[in-house]
């Protein structure tokens, strides 16, 4: 990517577009949305490829993580809040989410389902509202009827938890 | 604020920041806070790669998508 072959740009696409395309569409419930966010962070990948630092993290994190912020930005500030809250008034009341019915690579979906399998029902909600849903910790505790605070400890401790899970799923792989 | 209060105060938020779950105000403090901290900064890394696990889940782009951005870039 360095040198900016498009043949890079075209590889990190077919590894990551779908992962990447899959989150801005679950913030944005919008293909046409999705693909203008995808596309602006592959461009940026493209434009300015140092912002990419290997020794921060993998391409496919920093490529989902470009995407969420942007995808969050849009979502906030093109749809009211009340409207937001109404879609994902589900996941605040019964956390019926299931994200590894929606993975398709085996081994990905493994990750993912350990990683979700580790989560009380408590974090998860709190994770899925803030991650997927593109709510601030404020708006999660608002919906979930919590503290800010109780919420904030639960995005840390899911995520922490998620740690604990995949360092030990990968310690026990054969 | 020392250094190791900074640490403290901000370690809080390093999770919600990584799921952009912060508001502009706390998200615009830990990021200034990032700029000069390696520590925290891996935090949020590691959160970050974390929730990649969570995001693999994946819809099919649509086909007119790489199109359109090979057509930028020249591929």
């Amino acid at each position: 990517m360095c040198h900016r072959h498009p043949s890079a740009l075209a590889e990190a696409y077919r590894r990551h577009g779908k992962a990447v395309f899959g989150l801005a569409y679950r913030v944005l419930r919008s293909q046409e949305h999705a693909a203008d966010i995808v596309q602006d962070a592959f461009l940026r990948l493209w434009q300015d490829p140092e912002r990419f630092d290997a020794q921060r993290g993998s391409l496919r994190s920093y490529l989902l993580a470009q995407t969420h912020s942007l995808a969050v930005d849009a979502v906030r500030s093109e749809q009211s809040r009340a409207l937001r809250q109404q879609r994902w008034a589900r996941v605040a009341v019964d956390d019926g989410y299931d994200l590894g019915e929606e993975v398709a690579d085996r081994d990905l979906k493994q990750r993912a389902v350990v990683a979700l399998q580790a989560l009380t029902r408590d974090e998860r909600r709190a994770i899925t509202l803030a991650y997927f849903g593109g709510f601030t910790y404020v708006e999660v505790a608002e919906m979930l009827r919590e503290p800010e605070g109780t919420i904030k400890s639960r995005i840390r401790s899911g995520l922490q938890r998620t740690r604990r899970a995949l360092t030990t799923a990968t310690e026990n792989e054969p | 604020m020392s250094t190791e209060d900074s640490h403290q105060d901000i370690a809080d938020l390093l999770s919600a920041f990584a799921l952009d779950a912060l508001r502009p105000k706390e998200a615009a403090s830990v990021a200034g806070h990032l700029r000069s901290c390696v520590r925290c900064s891996g935090e949020v890394d590691e959160f970050r790669e974390l929730a990649s696990v969570l995001a693999s889940a994946g819809d099919d782009p649509p086909a007119y998508l790489w199109a359109r951005i090979a057509s930028v870039v020249g591929a």
